[in-house]
């Protein structure tokens, strides 16, 4: 069963020109998943140090100590439970969320984003996956 | 799925309100929760002794969370007692989230969950700030809290190709995250000190604290059979993250209505569920409905669960029957979404019938545990 609340709901909620800022933060995402895909995580080194987003970063950090599947989600629903953000700040906080768990289960690229688009809306994330596999096709 | 599980939180706990000034109250639980995960190791042998701390506390939601570990309380009883305590309705926002600290604390403690991981999970609850502010005073900590271990080498698969793996650092830390570190420790206890050496690098100071500890604790209760056993299952989740590399290459050639068909990525939600059944259903009826299963089925259904419960499986069966379930499994091919939902379902048919009594009288219910029955019937209804 999916639980939904009218609270989260309304926490949620954000305007269709606020959604369109949401595709370049999925292109950082991504960025940052196929970057770490690639050369891995360097635990000694302070990495993620030049991320700006806290949230991110500290999931980042979350995952460079192993964390991932069920305990990782349980700490990142526990941060956006508590996240004072509203509207299309909290919306980005959980994608970021949604991209963390990713990165740490190794997702490729394409899950990745038909796993963030969606936040996007139906429309958009249709959209965008299409280009995508245009892109792809050329 | 995050965003249920968040939809989840705010239909038990209600919205968390509007944050007071707190900067001070949030200095002193911090405190309290450095001294309760300190407790929770230096009792790890006897609770009981939390007895007497318990006695300390002025706090209410302190004094509860020490009492239940002390009783060593399960998760549905911690929960049970935080919500019949009235200390998570009404109330200040300030005094609601304490509740939740310390509930959502001990319930982490009462599943058997590392200490450092309930830090983590108790912190969240202060936000990122201060959640990546106490990471760092942790992970000071456990740099000076790895386990010396000693050298012990399990001739087996891994001990053989890991220097090979350690070739591809983020092939392997994805490995590990993947498989979890209690089958990453069981396959690692069989390494010498120079490998684990070089595999503890590859995570930050607090999981390289708790791969030691779980290696420590796997060299002393498992058989070398055991140990094979693990690192042939950790060799091939090493194998098909090498797969999943190279999928996205060949999804590159594709058509758009591919993106509608069926194929061969798993159903995360599917695997949740199966994963989910496998951990909470008693060992006694897995033991028998593994017994009622070929080794083909046996491993058709290892294809729709997590690592985790690969291993909680494979525990169940003897070390030959092991073997040949690997062996199913190497020798198969990619499967698909409807395929693994059939096998999931014809396992779960299979754990109802263990479930029922040779004697069950018509109109008496199966004794199955709640949230076990929910899942089986949440997978029966999939279609």
């Amino acid at each position: 069963m999916i639980y939904w609340n009218a609270d989260l709901a309304a926490k949620i909620s954000c305007s269709r020109q606020e959604m369109e800022t949401l595709l370049p933060y999925i292109d950082h995402l991504v960025d940052v998943s196929r970057s770490l895909h690639q050369t891995g995580i360097q635990p000694s080194a302070d990495q993620f140090s030049s991320e700006k987003d806290i949230f991110f970063r500290y999931g980042l950090l979350l995952v460079s100590e192993g964390l991932a599947g069920d305990i990782l989600e349980e700490i990142l629903a526990v941060l956006l439970y508590v996240s004072e953000e509203k509207g299309i700040a909290f919306l980005r906080q959980c994608i970021a969320a949604e991209a963390i768990l990713s990165i740490a289960n190794g997702d490729d690229e394409d899950t990745l984003l038909r796993k963030l688009l969606p936040y996007c809306g139906v429309d958009r994330a249709l959209a965008a996956l299409a280009k995508g596999k245009t892109e792809h096709a050329d | 799925m995050l965003i249920e599980r968040l939809g989840h939180m705010y239909t038990l706990w209600g919205p968390p309100g509007k944050a007071p000034e707190r900067r001070p109250r949030i200095d002193q639980t911090i405190q309290s929760v450095r001294r309760f995960i300190a407790a929770i190791q230096e009792t790890s042998e006897d609770r009981k002794a939390l007895f007497t701390q318990s006695q300390q506390m002025r706090r209410k939601a302190m004094k509860l969370a020490y009492l239940l570990l002390a009783s060593e309380s399960d998760a549905a009883a911690v929960r049970d007692a935080f919500s019949r305590s009235g200390l998570l309705s009404g109330g200040q926002r300030a005094s609601k989230l304490d509740a939740l600290v310390w509930m959502t604390g001990t319930e982490a403690a009462s599943r058997g969950i590392h200490p450092y991981t309930i830090f983590l999970i108790m912190t969240a609850f202060f936000g990122p700030g201060a959640a990546e502010a106490e990471l760092r005073w942790l992970q000071e900590k456990a740099k000076t809290a790895i386990p010396t271990l000693e050298e012990f080498i399990v001739p087996g698969d891994l001990t053989d190709t890991i220097e090979e793996a350690l070739k591809e650092p983020a092939r392997l830390q994805r490995t590990i995250r993947i498989a979890g570190m209690p089958l990453s420790a069981s396959a690692f206890a069989g390494c010498s000190l120079y490998y684990i050496e070089k595999i503890l690098a590859l995570l930050g100071p607090v999981g390289a604290a708790i791969l030691a500890e779980m290696i420590r604790s796997a060299r002393q209760r498992l058989m070398s059979d055991e140990i094979g056993t693990a690192q042939q299952a950790f060799l091939d989740l090493f194998g098909q993250e090498e797969g999943r590399m190279e999928a996205p290459e060949q999804k590159k050639m594709q058509e758009l209505g591919a993106f509608e068909e069926e194929e061969a990525l798993a159903d995360p939600d599917l695997i949740r569920t199966t994963t989910n059944i496998v951990m909470l259903a008693e060992a006694k009826i897995l033991k028998a409905t593994l017994a009622s299963m070929s080794d083909n089925e046996i491993a058709s259904i290892l294809r729709c669960m997590e690592a985790i419960a690969h291993e909680r499986l494979l525990s169940l069966i003897s070390p030959g029957r092991q073997k040949h379930v690997l062996a199913v499994i190497q020798k198969t091919g990619t499967t698909t979404n409807s395929r693994m939902l059939r096998d999931a379902q014809l396992f779960a048919q299979k754990l109802l019938a263990a479930y029922a009594p040779k004697n069950l009288k018509p109109g008496e219910s199966l004794s199955i545990p709640e949230e076990v029955r929910a899942l089986i019937s949440s997978l029966l209804s999939r279609e």
